[in-house]
C-alpha cells in the first residue's frame, strides 16, 4: 500500500516538475540565450493555456487571435464529424471488399502482388493529391479518412479471410452446412473477428487522415486551427487546439478499443493486437 | 488453361488495363470535364514516366535526388537516435519496476496519440528546418523501438532465466547473455516498421514548409497544381519507402539469422 | 457380425511434392467394416492413416480404388449419414457451447423443438450442461474436444470417422473422454472408424484393429480385440486379454521399427 502511494506521488511529482519547469524557467532573464527552446513565445506556458481554456469556456465574445470563443467547439465538431464518417464508411467498405476478395480465390491470387504494392504505399503521401482534386471541404476530408481507413481494414479483413482453417470448413460441411450457411456461420464471423481487431487502428487512421488533410489544406477543424496558429506563431492557441485534439483522439481510439473488446468477447485477450504506433 | 497461367495472365491484364485506363480516360473530354479524371488532377503515365526520367537521369537530374536525399537523411538520423533511445529505455523499464512504474504510464499516454498529430508542435518548438524533421523521426521511432525492446526484455519465459541461473550465471551474466540479446532481437525486429513510419513522419514535417524534401515538393506541386510532379514525388516516396523497409528487413534477417522466422527456404 | 456397411477396395493414393519424387501414400488398401463395429486403424506416423480416412469420407479422391457405403459407391463424396471428428479444433469460437453443439441440427434444418431436445441430450450425456452458455475460449482443451465430439454425435451419424481426435490431450483427459465415448456408443452403436497412433487407446476402445505399415501404406494385419463389453476404460488395462492383445500387436508393429 505504501509502495503504490509512493509511486502515484512520484508520478504526480513528475508532472508537477514538468509543469513548473515549463512555467517558470522561461521567466528566468536571459535564459533564451542559453536554451532557445525556453522562449515563451514559442512554447507558451501552462498558465496561459489554462487561462485560454477558461476564457473559451466562459466568455462569448470575440477574444482570441486564432481561437475565438465558441469557435473551439465548432472546429472540434468539424474534425470529429469527418473522422466518424470516414471511419464508418471506411470500415464497412473495407470489410465487404476484404471479405469478397478473400473468398474468390482466382481473383485474390491475381490481385495479390498489387495489393502488397498498394499496402506498401504510404497513404499519407496521397493527402495533397486528394486535396488538389477534391478541395478542402468535408467531402475531401471524408475521402482522405476513407482512403487510409479502407486499406487498413481491407488488408486485415482480406488476410483473415485467407486464413480460415480448412478443417473447420470441412467439419461444418460434413455437419450439413450449405454454402450460404457456411458463409453466415463460419466465414463471416471469422473474418469479422479480424476486422473488429483492427478497429482501434482504423479509428487512429481516420483521425490521422482528417487532421493531416486539415493541416495541408483545411478550412475548418482542429488541424486547420493548429496550422493557422503555427503560421501566426500563436503558441497558446496552438497548444489549446492541440491538447483538445489529443484528448479527442485518445477518447475516440479508446471508444474503438472498447467496441473491439465487446465485439470480440469470444476471443481470449492475448489474441488481440499488441502495442501500436 | 492451367491455373498458374490464368493467374499470371490475369495479373498482366490488370496492369495493362490500369495503365491504359489511366493514360486514355483522362483524355476523353466528357470525363475530363465532369470527373476528377483530368490530366491536371491525375496526370498521365506517359507524363509521369517522362518527368521521372527527366528528374533522375535526364535534363533536370539531381532535383529528385536532392529532395529524396534530404528526406531520407533526416529519417535515418532520427532513426538512429530514436532507436538507441527506445532500446535503452525499453530495456531499462523492463528490468526496473521503479522506473517502469514511474515512467511507463506517461509513455503509454503519449503513445495513445498518433505521432503525426504532434508535428505542428514539434515544428513550433524546433522551427521550420531539418531539426523538426529529425525530431519527428526520433519521436516516432522511439515509441516503436521502445515497446519492442520492452517486450523483449520482459516477455522472456521464467524458465529461460531460471535455467541460466541454475547453470551458475550471476545476475549480470544473465543480463548480458539472455536479457539484452532478447531485447535487442525484438528491437531489431521492429526496425523495418520504425523506419517506414519515420520516413512518413519526416514527409509530414516537410508539409509544413521545409525548403527541401519529398514532402516539400509534394506540397509545392499541390499548390502549383502540378499533378505530374505530384505523382512523381509520390512514386519516389513509395519506392524509397519500400526500398528502405526491404533493406532494413535484410539487415534484420542477417542480425537475427538464428531466429526460426528468418530461416527462409 | 453384420453386413459390411463400409467397404474400402484397393485404394491407392500417390503424392508428388513438386520436384520431389512421388511416393505412394496408400498402396491397394482394402478392408471392410461391419454394421455397429468399432474399428481402429493403427500405424506409425506418415503411413497414410489420415489420408485413408479422408478418402473414406470423400474429402479426398484416391488415384484408384473405390469406397462403398451400404453397397453404394461414394468415392469422392460425403454421404449424409457420415460424421467426421477432425484432429484440429473445429469448435467455432464465436458461438456458445450449446450453439456449437446444435450447429449440425441447425444446418440440417431440424425443427427447433426437436433440436432443443437433442441438444439437451448431448449436453447432459457429455457433462457440459453447466457450461452451455460458456464460450470455447473459457473451456479447457479436453472440454473443447468434448464439445467437438458432441457436435458430431448430435446429428446421429450412422458412420462416424475419427482422425486422432484425442491426440493432443494428456492421458488423464483422454481416459475420461474414452469413458464418455464408450458410454454414449454403447447406446447408439454406430459404426466407427477410429484412426490413432496410440495403441493403448485403440485396444481400449475397439472391436478390431487394422495395423498399417509405413510408406507405402499397406494393411499389414487385422487383429480382433477379445476384451468383452461393456468395458471399464481403467480396469480394462489390467485384464489378461488387454495385455495379450497389446503384446501381440506391439510385436507386429515392432517389425516396422527394423
Amino acid at each position: 500500500m505504501g509502495r503504490r502511494a509512493a509511486l502515484i506521488a512520484a508520478r504526480l511529482a513528475l508532472i508537477a516538475a514538468v509543469l513548473l519547469i515549463w512555467e517558470y524557467v522561461p521567466r528566468i532573464p536571459g535564459i533564451t540565450r542559453w536554451a532557445p527552446i525556453f522562449d515563451p513565445f514559442f512554447i507558451s506556458a501552462p498558465s496561459r493555456i489554462a487561462a485560454k481554456f477558461w476564457e473559451l469556456a466562459t466568455t462569448s465574445g470575440d477574444q482570441g487571435v486564432v481561437l475565438k470563443s465558441g469557435n473551439l467547439f465548432v472546429q472540434l465538431w468539424a474534425t470529429l464529424w469527418a473522422t466518424l464518417l470516414g471511419f464508418v464508411v471506411g470500415v464497412s467498405t473495407g470489410f465487404v471488399a476484404g471479405l469478397v476478395l478473400s473468398q474468390t480465390r482466382t481473383l485474390a491470387d491475381i490481385f495479390h502482388p498489387y495489393l502488397v504494392a498498394v499496402n506498401a504505399l504510404p497513404r499519407i503521401a496521397l493527402v495533397p493529391l486528394i486535396i488538389m482534386i477534391f478541395g478542402t471541404g468535408l467531402g475531401a476530408k471524408v475521402v482522405l479518412a476513407w482512403l487510409i481507413v479502407f486499406f487498413i481494414v481491407f488488408f486485415n479483413t482480406y488476410a483473415g479471410g485467407r486464413a480460415i482453417e480448412p478443417a473447420v470448413l470441412d467439419a461444418c460441411r460434413i455437419l450439413g452446412a450449405s454454402r450460404r450457411q457456411l458463409l453466415r456461420t463460419v466465414v463471416i464471423p471469422h473474418v469479422a473477428g479480424w476486422t473488429f481487431a483492427i478497429l482501434p487502428l482504423a479509428m487512429s487512421a481516420s483521425i490521422i487522415g482528417v487532421v493531416i488533410g486539415e493541416f495541408v489544406g483545411g478550412a475548418q477543424g482542429l488541424g486547420y486551427i493548429i496550422t493557422v496558429a503555427l503560421g501566426q506563431l500563436e503558441a497558446t492557441d496552438l497548444f489549446v487546439a492541440l491538447i483538445t485534439l489529443c484528448l479527442v483522439a485518445a477518447a475516440l481510439i479508446g471508444m474503438a478499443a472498447r467496441l473491439e473488446r465487446r465485439l470480440l468477447h469470444w476471443r481470449p485477450e492475448h489474441l488481440s493486437h499488441e502495442g501500436q504506433v | 488453361m492451367p491455373r498458374h497461367a490464368v493467374v499470371q495472365s490475369g495479373r498482366l491484364l490488370v496492369l495493362v488495363a490500369f495503365l491504359a485506363a489511366w493514360e486514355i480516360l483522362p483524355r476523353i473530354p466528357t470525363l475530363r470535364d465532369h470527373t476528377f479524371l483530368d490530366p491536371n488532377f491525375v496526370s498521365l503515365p506517359s507524363l509521369v514516366a517522362m518527368r521521372l526520367w527527366e528528374t533522375t537521369f535526364g535534363a533536370k537530374a539531381g532535383y529528385l535526388w536532392l529532395h529524396a536525399g534530404a528526406s531520407l537523411g533526416a529519417a535515418l538520423v532520427g532513426f538512429v537516435c530514436g532507436a538507441l533511445l527506445g532500446f535503452v529505455m525499453g530495456l531499462a523499464l523492463s528490468q526496473s519496476a521503479t522506473a517502469r512504474g514511474l515512467l511507463k504510464p506517461f509513455i503509454d499516454a503519449f503513445s495513445a496519440v498518433p505521432p503525426v498529430l504532434l508535428v505542428p508542435l514539434i515544428t513550433l518548438v524546433f522551427g521550420l528546418g531539418t531539426t523538426s524533421k529529425i525530431a519527428t523521426s526520433i519521436y516516432i521511432v522511439f515509441f516503436v523501438v521502445f515497446y519492442n525492446s520492452y517486450k523483449g526484455g520482459s516477455a522472456l519465459p521464467e524458465s529461460l532465466t531460471a535455467s541460466c541461473r541454475l547453470l551458475g550465471a550471476s545476475r549480470w551474466a544473465v543480463m548480458k547473455t539472455v536479457i539484452v540479446p532478447s531485447s535487442l532481437a525484438w528491437a531489431f525486429a521492429s526496425f523495418p516498421t520504425a523506419i517506414g513510419y519515420a520516413l512518413i513522419g519526416v514527409v509530414v514535417a516537410e508539409f509544413f514548409g521545409s525548403p527541401v524534401g519529398l514532402g516539400s515538393i509534394i506540397i509545392t506541386s499541390m499548390n502549383t497544381g502540378s499533378a505530374t510532379d505530384l505523382m512523381v514525388s509520390i512514386f519516389t516516396l513509395a519506392v524509397m519507402g519500400s526500398g528502405l523497409v526491404a533493406v532494413m528487413r535484410l539487415a534484420e534477417g542477417r542480425a537475427l539469422h538464428w531466429r526460426p522466422e528468418n530461416r527462409a527456404a | 457380425m453384420g453386413t459390411a456397411v463400409v467397404e474400402v477396395r484397393d485404394i491407392t493414393r500417390r503424392f508428388a511434392h513438386g520436384d520431389a519424387e512421388a511416393f505412394t501414400a496408400l498402396d491397394r488398401v482394402s478392408f471392410e467394416v461391419s454394421q455397429g463395429e468399432f474399428l481402429a486403424i493403427v500405424g506409425p506416423s506418415g503411413c497414410g492413416k489420415s489420408t485413408l480416412l479422408n478418402i473414406v469420407a470423400g474429402l479426398k479422391r484416391p488415384d484408384s480404388g473405390a469406397v462403398l457405403i451400404g453397397g453404394r459407391e461414394t468415392t469422392g463424396t460425403t454421404p449424409r449419414e457420415m460424421g467426421y471428428l477432425f484432429q484440429e479444433d473445429t469448435v467455432l469460437p464465436w458461438y456458445s457451447v450449446e450453439r456449437n453443439i446444435a450447429l449440425g441440427l441447425e444446418y440440417r434444418g431440424m425443427a427447433p423443438a426437436e433440436a432443443r431436445t437433442r441438444a439437451e441430450w448431448a449436453l447432459e450425456v457429455s457433462g457440459l450442461t453447466e457450461f452451455r452458455r460458456s464460450y470455447p475460449h473459457q473451456l479447457s482443451g479436453g472440454m473443447r474436444r468434448r464439445v467437438a465430439l458432441m457436435m458430431t454425435l448430435v446429428v446421429d451419424p450412422k458412420i462416424l470417422l475419427m482422425d486422432e481426435p484425442f491426440g493432443a490431450l494428456d492421458t488423464h483427459t483422454k481416459t475420461r473422454l474414452h469413458a464418455s465415448l464408450l458410454e454414449i456408443w454403447e447406446k447408439t452403436r454406430q459404426t466407427i472408424v477410429f484412426v490413432t497412433h496410440d495403441l493403448m487407446e485403440a485396444i481400449t476402445l475397439s472391436d478390431r484393429i487394422i495395423i498399417m505399415s509405413g510408406r507405402p501404406g499397406r494393411v499389414k494385419a487385422a487383429y480382433p480385440i477379445r476384451i468383452p463389453r461393456p468395458r471399464d476404460v481403467i480396469k480394462v488395462k489390467d485384464s489378461e486379454e488387454y495385455l495379450d492383445d497389446f503384446r501381440e500387436i506391439w510385436r507386429i508393429l515392432g517389425e516396422e521399427f527394423v
